[in-house]
């Protein structure tokens, strides 16, 4: 049996600011499952092993895959992927950041939005959640943010929806070029809630309006690289098969990019103070839920 | 890209809560997000609640696939 993976975040607090940020990501190496697999068992495995994005998962498997064997792409229910990807966000901004500003989370409206996203009435209920639980509950973290984050340090570009390019992923996946495409991440926490929000809306919109979910592919010749979105950012598969056999398989999730190493954490950090541990510790959650990890972690804060 | 590992549900606790078994080791959730959930159901967790019920035997698939996948060497660059 193996475990989901652990992320542990590191850092030394002097006092007033941050020292030393060290990350530790394990994950365990789901993607060895689909060496020596056909295509189509595959696709058929990855809604087994994922949870919180089953569906951009296996959007993403089956556009690689067909990409790799120059198929035409199943098509995929955009419905479904829009749901997941408010899902994942309504989470985020109803229950975890109202609970690491020390606001009382709205569980109970998410909830009753979760047991009908499912039904005839989700796009109804997916409009009211928005419009009476996010956006109060939103503003009520912003303007707690905005307490614990100077001005200074609340800058940066709101992300919008990110843009998917597969043809430069393709490049450094058949080794053509040294590197992957960088990941953008939030310049500040303010930053990753107001992106967070924006795609909130944006999403709503697509689901009312039947707009397609993103999903893009290039490949060929055995070789494929798909890309989508998902709440935490870019989802990337890329496949490399052989004789209709997967030679080697590589699932990249924005948390594998953002807790590579401690670059991201320490950008959100430099410059930050804290009066007291307690407030250290408040700043560096309020970091980590800006960079999303979409697996258990833990916090340890010492004394430089 | 949390990992759906079905977790058994050996124990109902008041508030809406139970003790589940997550590969041997046993911990407190919510089940707040999910309903009809009785003893010897697996639930996926995530963050400390029950996001869905599984089928005993999409259940034991699943935990087949994590089985085969802890034989497997850790090799980080391969997720």
């Amino acid at each position: 049996m193996t475990s989901a993976g652990l992320l542990a975040v590191r850092a030394e607090w002097g006092g007033r600011q941050f020292g030393q940020i060290a990350v530790r990501l394990q994950r365990p190496p789901v993607a060895q499952l689909f060496v020596g697999q056909i295509p189509e068992a595959v696709v058929k495995t990855i809604p087994y092993l994922y949870t919180l994005c089953a569906h951009a998962q296996r959007a993403a498997a089956q556009a690689a895959l067909a990409a790799a064997m120059g198929e035409a792409r199943r098509p995929v229910d955009d419905g479904e992927l829009w749901v997941e990807l408010l899902h994942e966000n309504f989470w985020r901004l109803l229950l975890d950041w109202p609970t690491a500003l020390g606001l009382p989370p709205a569980q109970s409206a998410f909830a009753a939005w979760r047991a009908a996203r499912q039904g005839s009435q989700c796009l109804a209920e997916t409009q009211k959640l928005i419009a009476v639980s996010v956006r109060p509950m939103a503003a009520a973290c912003l303007m707690r943010l905005d307490e614990t984050v100077p001005s200074s340090a609340a800058g940066g570009e709101v992300p919008g929806m990110p843009e998917l390019a597969p043809e430069t992923w393709l490049a450094y996946w058949q080794g053509l070029s040294p590197q992957p495409p960088a990941l953008a991440r939030p310049a500040s926490p303010q930053a990753a809630f107001r992106g967070r929000l924006a795609e909130v809306e944006q999403a709503a919109e697509a689901l009312a309006s039947g707009a397609p979910y993103p999903v893009v592919a290039a490949g060929g010749d055995g070789w494929g690289v798909a890309q989508t979105i998902t709440a935490r950012g870019i989802l990337t598969h890329a496949v490399h098969v052989d004789d209709g056999r997967v030679l080697r398989y590589r699932v990249v999730a924005p948390t594998d990019i953002h807790f590579a190493d401690a670059a991201a954490l320490t950008e959100l950090l430099a410059g930050r103070q804290a009066e007291s541990p307690e407030a250290g510790r408040q700043l560096l959650e309020q970091a980590v839920l800006a960079l999303d990890p979409c697996l258990p972690y833990t916090l340890e804060l010492n004394d430089a | 890209m949390c990992l759906a590992i079905p977790a058994q549900v050996v124990e109902l606790r008041e508030g809406d809560n139970a003790v589940v078994d997550l590969a041997g080791v046993r911990k407190e959730i919510s089940l707040s997000l999910v309903d009809n959930v009785t003893v010897g159901d697996y639930v996926i967790v995530h963050v400390g609640y029950a996001l869905n019920k599984l089928d005993p035997e999409e259940a034991a698939k699943t935990l087949a696939l994590f089985a085969e996948l802890g034989q497997i060497d850790d090799d980080p660059t391969l997720h």
